[in-house]
């Protein structure tokens, strides 16, 4: 027997792949977790209506999915524009940390009014986050060096250099605990009237909006998406491969920054050691589940806020252990990412006999 | 297409409507049987109190003790209604705690340190439900907190260690250099150089609560520094379960830590968090609770030791024995000959920063 299975890349998607394959893929995954479900005697379709129709339908949870939806989608913009270009940034983590660290650093010592100091702080935030991922930028553009490798090693020097300065020269608080001093009132963004969701989330909507814009409209936007599909070409067009390398993780890195920042300022309200959950990592499913848009990345966060705060709605509803909201979760992702590869690609698979046992001339 | 999801919503917004009906209807039946029974309490008969723990209840520690106390105070009392998160980091706390503010809890408890700030900023937001948070030093009107003079039960894991060591060097494998780690190291060599003047204590600091890995790998290094006994301030067993492999003795923490120990196994300070848990929630219950500061000790039965591992000495157990009744008769107190024979419960609590004699080192800044 012979099994040959062929990939081809689909030259147009179907729409009611397009439009399905998201949509069945999510239940797919979640009839998987259903059998985790009832095995601990919990009614899935229960769950998931906790976990998702009563997060949605009531105003705190949508407030709290607003909240998270915040870094989740800046950091997936970090993720998203070098992904325009061709290049890995899987190191947006880090660069959330180094923007935390700098924002942090301004609003603690720069007295300033509100209305200057969170600007400030959230410039500085972009600029340390911006110079963090420019390193490696810097190093793809000049040297060629694997983006991928550096980004990720970054990622472990920042967070362990916050969770130096927490404990060393950033520490304040009492009880000898790591965290910096809580930020003064000036320093926190306050909450947007009605929606009561903290204002870190219209620099959030500000950024993608950006990002679409900078993609569409301008020149510079232009040619990333040229580098990103033909290197080659856009050499010959005369374009600067250097430039564009160096811009998109200049910019991604500073979109990764003031998430870092947002989310202190925002919701923590002072440095503490390991306070993302991972968001510059859950960032890189969002950018691919996102890849052809801003806006796109901008739901794509949205449904990641909504897999996390329904996921903890449900370990609160039903004290199911937390390692199980954990693999529903990844399973989501996984079929997701799995879905857009089916969606991209057409599977042959072939069953067979061995070509050279089968009668010449038939195929 | 249209239509068929207006009527989907429609059959939604019905089913929703009667559900509200249906609550309402029992909900004010419920108020009428309180106003029968006890004349006059507010609110429903139920109490709902929620328990969110910073780390999984399967670790065989911290959260593991106090998940034991909630099933211990959930069986007891029939008009209690419980629930619990686990594995919730301090930067999560504050969506989690709004969360069950959301569900109408009557009380929300919290074990770790590092929820204090959060628990502070969402007892201020929501004024009718209480709070209690576990080992911090804040209280507000609607937020209690407690904690166990554990260093008591260091003491008495301390005097077994100090018997049973022959390189007359201990180790310790500390979480986080704040005072409540600070003072089970002091008590823990206290103990042992009241039995064994020769005693040094050694400490190992990992900067994480729960890191099995990085406990394991803290234990091992003391291993190779020569300790010959095993004590450890942490979320799993996994420093004890080290100190076995080395085939040293091992004291372990929060829960009884008999089958990581094996047959070196001395016994683990422990929590019984229902003696606290109980008599609060009754208090929720009766509405007499008041915020204030619980912090007892052996002789109310909220620290203790565990059982003792297969091949500790009868006279170690008896002197351990006999420090017990001491220290629960007050005969005894832990600090008596230390420098901080004159501290108050305050400096105790929040202050204490630095090591005993005894102690190698110093407290990491």
């Amino acid at each position: 027997m012979n099994v040959s299975v062929e990939l081809s890349a689909r030259k147009d998607v179907p729409r009611w792949l397009a439009v399905g394959t998201p949509v069945f893929t999510v239940l797919g995954a979640l009839a998987l977790s259903a059998v985790a479900l009832v095995a601990l005697s919990v009614d899935p379709i229960a769950a998931y209506n906790t976990m998702f129709v009563e997060t949605l339908t009531d105003p705190f949870g949508l407030r709290q999915t607003a909240t998270r939806t915040v870094p989740l989608v800046l950091t997936g913009l970090a993720v998203y524009l070098p992904l325009r270009a061709g290049l890995w940034n899987v190191g947006a983590e880090g660069q959330l940390y180094m923007g935390a660290i700098a924002g942090t650093w301004i609003g603690l010592n720069v007295s300033l009014p509100m209305v200057a100091l969170i600007p400030l702080a959230v410039l500085g935030a972009a600029v340390a986050g911006g110079l963090w991922a420019g390193i490696p930028g810097y190093l793809k553009a000049k040297w060629d060096v694997n983006e991928i490798i550096t980004t990720l090693l970054l990622t472990f020097v920042a967070t362990q250099i916050a969770s130096y300065l927490v404990r060393g020269p950033m520490q304040g608080g009492s009880g000898n605990f790591p965290g910096s001093d809580l930020l003064p009132d000036a320093a926190q963004f306050p909450a947007i009237p009605l929606l009561d969701v903290h204002a870190g989330f219209l620099v959030g909507l500000l950024a993608v909006a950006a990002t679409a814009v900078l993609l569409a409209r301008t020149r510079a936007g232009f040619e990333v998406t040229f580098v990103g599909s033909n290197p080659l070409a856009g050499v010959q067009a005369g374009m600067s491969t250097f430039r564009v390398y160096l811009f998109v993780f200049l910019v991604g890195g500073a979109f990764a920054g003031i998430a870092g920042f947002n989310e202190i300022s925002g919701v923590q309200e002072r440095l503490i050691p390991e306070f993302s959950p991972g968001y510059g990592f859950t960032a890189i499913p969002i950018a691919l589940l996102g890849r052809n848009g801003a806006v796109r990345v901008l739901l794509a966060a949205a449904f990641f806020a909504l897999l996390f705060v329904g996921g903890s709605k449900l370990e609160v509803a039903y004290g199911v252990p937390a390692a199980l909201v954990d693999v529903i979760q990844a399973l989501v992702i996984l079929f997701l990412i799995t879905a857009e590869f089916v969606k991209r690609y057409r599977v042959d698979v072939e069953l067979g006999r061995e070509p050279a046992a089968g009668p010449a001339g038939e195929a | 297409m249209s239509t068929g999801i207006t009527r989907r919503r429609a059959i939604k917004a019905l089913g929703l409507a009667g559900a509200t009906g249906l609550a309402g209807c029992s909900g004010s039946g419920d108020a009428a049987t309180d106003e029968g029974e006890d004349g006059g309490s507010d609110g429903s008969d139920t109490v709902k109190a929620a328990f969110v723990y910073n780390s999984e209840v399967g670790d065989q520690g911290w959260s593991w003790a106090h998940e034991q106390g909630r099933q211990a105070v959930a069986e007891e009392y029939d008009w209690l209604e419980t629930g619990h998160t686990e594995a919730v980091e301090p930067s999560e706390a504050k969506s989690v705690f709004e969360q069950y503010v959301q569900d109408d809890y009557d009380v929300v408890f919290g074990n770790t340190f590092g929820y204090m700030d959060t628990m502070v900023s969402v007892a201020e937001d929501s004024p009718d439900t209480l709070f209690e948070h576990c080992s911090g030093y804040e209280t507000r009107e609607n937020m209690g907190r407690y904690f166990g003079r554990m260093y008591q039960a260091r003491y008495l894991a301390g005097i077994a260690a100090g018997m049973l060591t022959e390189a007359d060097t201990l180790g310790y494998v500390a979480a986080l250099p704040i005072a409540e780690v600070v003072r089970g190291i002091n008590a823990f060599t206290l103990g042992a150089r009241s039995v064994n003047e020769d005693v040094t204590t050694k400490v190992r600091w990992t900067n994480t609560w729960y890191d099995p890995p990085k406990e394991k790998e803290a234990a091992t290094a003391l291993v190779d520094e020569g300790v010959d006994v095993m004590a450890q301030h942490q979320d799993s067993a996994a420093a004890v379960q080290a100190a076995a492999e080395a085939d040293i003795w091992a004291t372990g923490y929060d829960a009884p830590m008999a089958e990581q120990g094996g047959d070196s196994y001395v016994t683990s300070p422990i929590w019984h968090w229902e003696e606290f848990y109980g008599p609060t929630l009754e208090a929720i219950h009766d509405g007499s609770w008041e915020a204030d500061f619980y912090w007892e000790g052996l002789g109310d039965g909220i620290v203790g030791l565990s059982d003792w591992g297969p091949e500790v000495p009868e006279d170690v157990k008896s002197s351990v024995d006999d420090a017990r009744s001491a220290i629960e008769s007050g005969d005894t107190d832990v600090w008596a000959d230390s420098k901080f024979a004159d501290a108050d419960d305050e400096t105790l609590f929040q202050d204490m920063s630095s090591y005993v004699e005894g102690v190698e080192g110093s407290v990491p800044e």
